[in-house]
């Protein structure tokens, strides 16, 4: 149930601060996300852009703030309220059980199930099935079955795997941790078509990418996040990839200075 | 590699069911055909399923990446609780049953919420559990064997009575039956499914992805205790006593068990078929040893090779799938 | 997790608050001292000016830091009254440590049971029974040390060989009493006290046990024939010697050592008995099995009944199954060391020590009963009233 009025902005961030014992990672983080809109979010390491994704995935809690999702105020006890509230990340690390098979790990968290009590028993058919289609919809074609273990897939086909995932449930939100690092120069493309599919679609998107020629053609707006605080945000038509490098660079600088 | 090695290699159950089988028929052969009667199936099955029931709450456990050390008092506080609520104050053997079956889920819980809340390894929190609970055995006990005094209830039939037309007694049967229903949740189930991711890197990738970390292992925790509060009263209804000593060996055994089956020791992996195995490979060593007359001295000596050498092929076979899967 | 931790913390807060407020509560509430706390004689140093404790105490919360403080105190007073007075008789009350193999065994318990029972008995005598959870040389070692350390006026020891030497003499220099049970062992000591000790123990020699029993045993059973040695306790040094026993016994009655076989178990009595079963089962031939413990004992009348075998048995010591097996006459015999008496005599024997100086009690030999068919109903009389020989 909607408190306010429904608002465009897919997503909201409002004054989130975040504090580990001492050290203050965000300073106060104010962005909003439209729908269908893609912002890109760029910045040196060490700037917050991992744990500012950990906060909107609902890994981690924010010390101050509020998050919004349609203008409604929401606060994530797990990751499970965020993908409740239809907040689907693809993180840096992947999050995915090499162990396991593909369909499982595909569906992990949100499995399809028929309820017979005290069970939830698991519809594999169905998952499988579902989970082959979109695996080669994004050009995973040369996985021979998704009861495959995750392990058998090279780097690169695990990252399709978890950006497939998270296309597949994403409803409001799709956050994307360094989506691209391990592809190949025609698997990104196959992400940036994703991408753009989704801003069709009236999602929010928040791209993370250290590599700004990646960011530039598929971004509306980008974030410059510099000492755990937006310092700028720049629209693409207003710069260069090199420019855009320079200013990560000079903020990166900027905060070594600051800390002395 | 031989195409059909590799292809056998591929179900890991197969290395652990093809020592048994030649396992059981080299005894048999050495004492001089005496393994294959109802005798000594008798004693495989009932030393078997004794180990076996615990060791199935011990896989589901080590699945999702934590250990139960308490498991040998467990097994022998609820047999020990059910027999005094029978013999001294006149309870069904039911209400026993249910009574002891709610206090080790409660030894469970604790041993879940501990692990959970204060941050200390299950291993470390459950051995901690394990003096605690083998005080409260001496405690009850009293020092001599509890014996059962109510033996013709039906319960107590249905638990650990002789199944007609065969040597085994019934704890062999609820063996297979709760080692059927654990495969079927670890495999078709969504906790199964939670239950495995949660066992890789700590619980944080499932986390990550909303499963109910907290929950399941708790669940998971709960049912390791279960199981073997359970199997020490199915061994109180064959048996017919419980003592302090009683299961005093199955912590351990049950992960012989557990790792002879291919389980591992690490998480994610694990094989509800294996562990079944590894129990009844284990009682098959146990009694042939004795029926072919090794010394007694040497038994240790060769569960422990027994245990290296199924820990060393399932490590093999492994590396043989991985390598065959890409 | 730093909130979980405050709430642990709160809670042990209330436990010592607890505890410390009934203790003390306790102890204001009964103008004499009760048995079950008095550890520590010569209490009325200690008391002081009650009302003004009284008042002090009112605060509950005080309770929970007062507790150790006051077991502090208490055990510094203790310390004081031993170093004031050598004088132990009077109405004080006599504290003796009984130390035991092992907590919680039907022969131990009886042990237990009898060393209490004498200490309610007589007049004035506080026994304690303690014994480790897991049975091993040093861990009796450690437990032994641990009474010692409370200045016990006197402690019963089973001294079972050189490694209990120190701490027996400790306990002498102390100017405690001692008293050894169980077993005869320390006469090759070099220290004379400790060989005096041994030679006026409460107990009875293994071997004669043995022997006494094999007396009987042997009538069931013919030299050349199979007889198997089944050990329930096979770490013990004293479950081996006994075992060595049997062994020389059969020897010297006539049985060749490669008839005989010794067969280590376990304590785990449902395990024993599918071993012995199928050893059983392996070893048709066998027509004796000697086992001397009671866990062991039950279980190979079990498996021999359950086998279907006619073979001859005997145990020692007594729990419920043993004398049913005895009744139903699957157990031929077994022989019980009496350890309620043995327990009973040993606190006497340092009671007599203690009170009138003693300085050697005679040595007392409870006797070996043998238990079979013949006296098992009033052996089972005895046994239902709680105690078992």
């Amino acid at each position: 149930m909607s408190q306010g009025l429904p608002s465009s902005q897919v997503l909201e961030l409002r004054g989130i601060q975040k504090r580990f014992g001492r050290i203050e990672v965000l300073r106060g983080i104010d962005l909003s996300v439209g729908a269908g809109e893609v912002v890109g979010l760029v910045g040196d390491n060490g700037a917050g852009k991992s744990t500012l994704v950990r906060i909107i995935s609902g890994y981690l809690r924010p010390t101050s703030g509020a998050i919004l999702v349609h203008g409604e105020k929401k606060s994530f006890a797990s990751p499970r309220d965020a993908r409740h509230a239809g907040i689907e990340t693809v993180y840096q690390d992947l999050a995915i059980v090499k162990d396991m098979s593909l369909w499982r790990n595909f569906f992990l968290g949100n499995e399809i199930v028929r309820r017979v009590f005290p069970f939830r028993v698991l519809r594999r058919q169905e998952m499988k099935t579902i989970c082959q289609q979109h695996l080669r919809d994004l050009g995973l074609t040369s996985v021979r079955s998704v009861d495959e273990m995750a392990r058998n897939l090279s780097g690169g086909e695990r990252q399709t795997l978890a950006i497939t995932r998270s296309v597949y449930f994403q409803s409001n939100v799709l956050v994307l941790d360094e989506p691209v690092a391990a592809l190949s120069v025609r698997e990104t493309r196959r992400v940036m078509d994703e991408i753009r599919r989704a801003r069709g679609e009236g999602i929010g998107v928040i791209y993370i990418d250290h590599n700004m020629n990646h960011v530039l053609p598929v971004a509306d707006r980008i974030a410059v996040v510099q000492h755990g605080r937006i310092a700028t945000v720049i629209r693409p038509s207003e710069t260069t990839a090199e420019e855009l490098g320079d200013l990560v660079a000079r903020a990166g600088a900027d905060s070594d200075e600051e800390s002395g | 590699m031989n195409r059909f090695v590799v292809w056998a290699l591929k179900h890991q159950e197969i290395g652990p069911l093809v020592g048994l089988v030649a396992l059981s028929i080299a005894f048999h052969l050495a004492s001089g055909h005496l393994f294959f009667t109802s005798g000594q199936i008798s004693a495989v099955a009932a030393l078997s399923s004794s180990v076996g029931i615990v060791a199935l709450g011990v896989t589901i456990l080590m699945i999702s990446g934590e250990f139960d050390l308490s498991v040998s008092a467990t097994f022998a506080l609820a047999p020990i609780l059910m027999a005094s609520l029978v013999n001294q104050a006149g309870w069904p053997p039911l209400a026993a049953l249910l009574l002891a079956v709610s206090a080790v889920s409660v030894i469970g819980l604790t041993n879940g919420l501990l692990t959970m809340f204060t941050g200390i390894p299950s291993f470390i929190a459950t051995l901690g559990m394990l003096f605690a609970i083998k005080s409260v055995n001496r405690m009850l006990a009293g020092g001599a064997p509890v014996e059962l005094l109510e033996t013709e209830d039906r319960i107590i039939r249905w638990m650990g009575a002789e199944l007609p037309y065969t040597p085994f007694t019934a704890p062999l049967i609820w063996m297979f039956g709760f080692g059927a229903l654990l495969w079927f949740v670890l495999e078709h189930t969504s906790h199964g499914n939670a239950t495995r991711a949660i066992g890789d890197q700590e619980g944080s990738i499932a986390r990550a992805m909303g499963v109910p970390v907290m929950q399941t292992k708790l669940v998971n925790f709960v049912v390791c205790a279960v199981l073997a509060g359970l199997s020490g009263c199915l061994q109180l209804a064959d048996f017919g006593y419980a003592s302090v000593d009683s299961g005093r060996d199955h912590n351990l055994m049950a992960i012989v068990a557990v790792v002879i089956g291919g389980t591992s020791l690490l998480g994610v992996r694990g094989t509800v078929l294996g562990s079944l195995l590894g129990a009844l490979l284990l009682g098959t060593l146990k009694s042939g040893l004795v029926l072919v007359g090794t010394r007694g001295e040497f038994y240790d000596l060769l569960i422990g090779v027994l245990l290296l050498m199924a820990a060393i092929f399932n490590a093999w076979a492994k590396t043989i799938r991985d390598r065959s899967g890409r | 997790m730093l909130k979980c931790d405050l709430r642990v913390f709160w809670r042990v807060l209330a436990c010592f608050g607890v505890f410390g407020g009934i203790g003390i509560r306790k102890m204001e509430k009964q103008p004499t001292i009760p048995r079950e706390v008095a550890r520590f004689p010569d209490q009325e140093h200690c008391h002081g000016d009650l009302s003004r404790r009284r008042e002090f105490l009112r605060n509950s919360w005080q309770m929970g830091v007062f507790a150790p403080a006051a077991m502090a105190g208490l055990a510094g007073c203790q310390a004081a009254s031993q170093r004031s007075g050598e004088s132990k008789s009077g109405d004080r009350q006599l504290s003796i440590s009984f130390v035991g193999a092992v907590m919680n065994n039907p022969f131990w318990g009886q042990i237990q049971k009898g060393a209490t029972s004498a200490g309610n008995d007589l007049d004035g005598v506080d026994v304690t029974y303690m014994a480790p959870e897991n049975f091993s040389h040093a861990n009796v070692n450690e437990i032994i040390r641990s009474a010692i350390s409370a200045k016990p006026d006197g402690v019963a020891i089973d001294y079972r060989g050189r490694m209990f030497e120190e701490v027996t003499q400790n306990a002498l220099d102390q100017g405690a009493a001692v008293q050894f049970y169980n077993n005869f062992k320390g006469k090759d000591s070099t220290d004379p006290r400790v060989v005096r000790l041994a030679s006026t123990a409460v107990g009875l020699d293994k071997y004669q046990a043995a022997l006494r029993s094999a007396e009987d045993f042997l009538q069931l059973v013919s030299p050349g024939q199979r007889i198997v040695l089944f050990n329930g306790v096979p770490d013990s040094p004293e479950h081996l010697e006994i075992q060595q026993a049997y062994l020389k016994v059969l020897a010297d009655a006539g049985w060749n050592r490669a008839q005989i076989e010794v067969f280590p178990v376990t304590l785990d009595p449902a395990e024993n008995y599918q071993l012995m079963k199928t050893y059983l089962a392996a070893h048709a031939d066998t027509a004796g099995i000697i086992c001397w413990d009671s866990v062991t004992g039950g279980a190979a009348a079990r498996a021999k009944a359950d086998a279907g075998l006619d073979i001859s048995a005997m145990a020692w010591n007594l729990d419920s199954t043993i004398i049913r097996s005895i009744k139903e006459g699957t157990l031929n015999l077994t022989l019980t060391q009496q350890p309620f008496l043995q327990g009973y005599y040993a606190v006497v024997a340092l009671y007599l020590k203690i009170t009138y100086g003693f300085i050697d009690p005679p040595l007392v030999d409870p006797a070996t009963l043998i238990v079979d068919r013949e006296n098992i109903e009033q052996v089972e009389a005895l046994y239902n009233s709680g105690i078992a020989g």
